[in-house]
């Protein structure tokens, strides 16, 4: 088994059972957990677009040195999945309206004013 | 200190086992064989539609001769090899699908387009040429373009389909029964 075909095969089953684990019971997870879950969700979800079209280019179209459609046919729902929950998890700890200032963030995390949980916990 | 409470496990009947291992099966295999049956649908509706979609070309052809007066599949053949320009021999040719009721054979390559040309059997004309899309679909659909042994992924995608419909049809008429 080729490294793409082993980096299919955890992006097909090994993310989505990791999303699912980290799904359960999520009301109770810290808001860290919760936004890797959510990043992850969302990261996989588009990956798995993106491989689809990838892998119904016809062979025909393909060129000697490519990368790319390999890259986003077997690896795409790998990367997307943990890129997501990686992003989700960063950004989860980070005040809502500090979200887009990509300058001051760690500046705005460090300050000891601001809630250290940026998500909203939903009513139980 | 005091121990936390633990809530005692309620005794369970057959019908609510079954119902929450339904649940479960329909929600794990669901997520986990999204991907799997995404693929195999999208191909499957691709090939379902390939010759309006231009994959596969369509060549109306009537008989100009009796049956035995075809031209030896050698010769028929040599005469697809010219047309589709191989130089490889009779080694670049995947398969030939005669159609005695149309009059012609489709002659298909082993090359990445599967180029497929298509002859008159009894006077050897070329009718057609042109790239079969969906040979590569038909391999993505069943599994087998990712290698050898890759048909179990859509094996496996098949078994899981059947499980979700049977647990989602009982998740949805058990709780009805039992009224």
């Amino acid at each position: 088994m080729s490294t793409g075909h082993l980096a299919l095969l955890l992006g097909l089953f090994a993310v989505p059972a990791l999303l699912l684990w980290l799904g359960h019971r999520l009301h109770r997870r810290s808001a860290r957990v919760r936004g890797a879950f959510w990043g992850g969700a969302v990261g996989h979800t588009l990956a798995m677009c993106a491989a689809t079209v990838a892998a119904m280019y016809p062979p025909a179209a393909w060129t000697g040195g490519e990368v790319a459609r390999g890259v986003l046919g077997f690896g795409a729902m790998l990367g997307g999945g943990l890129i997501g929950a990686v992003l989700g998890a960063f950004m989860a700890v980070l005040p809502p309206d500090a979200m887009p200032a990509s300058g001051e963030l760690i500046h705005q995390r460090k300050s000891p004013d601001l809630p250290k949980q940026g998500w909203p916990r939903p009513r139980r | 200190m005091k121990a936390p409470h633990v809530a005692p496990e309620r005794a369970r009947t057959p019908g609510q086992q079954v119902s929450r291992a339904a649940f479960y099966a329909h929600l794990w295999l669901g997520v986990l064989f999204t991907a799997v049956l995404l693929g195999v649908s999208i191909t499957g509706i691709l090939l379902n539609h390939k010759v309006p979609l231009g994959l596969m070309p369509e060549v109306s052809h009537e008989p100009t001769a009796e049956f035995t007066a075809a031209l030896p599949l050698a010769e028929l053949a040599r005469r697809a090899l010219e047309a589709a320009g191989e130089s490889g021999g009779i080694a670049s040719i995947d398969r030939m699908d005669v159609r005695p009721r149309n009059g012609l054979v489709k002659v298909r390559m082993r090359d990445p387009e599967s180029t497929e040309v298509t002859l008159d059997i009894a006077s050897g004309s070329v009718l057609h040429v042109g790239a079969r899309g969906d040979v590569f679909l038909e391999r993505l659909h069943s599994g087998e373009a990712l290698g050898e042994g890759w048909v179990l992924l859509s094996d496996a995608g098949a078994i899981a389909l059947i499980v979700l419909l049977v647990s989602g049809y009982w998740l949805w008429l058990w709780p009805r029964w039992r009224r």
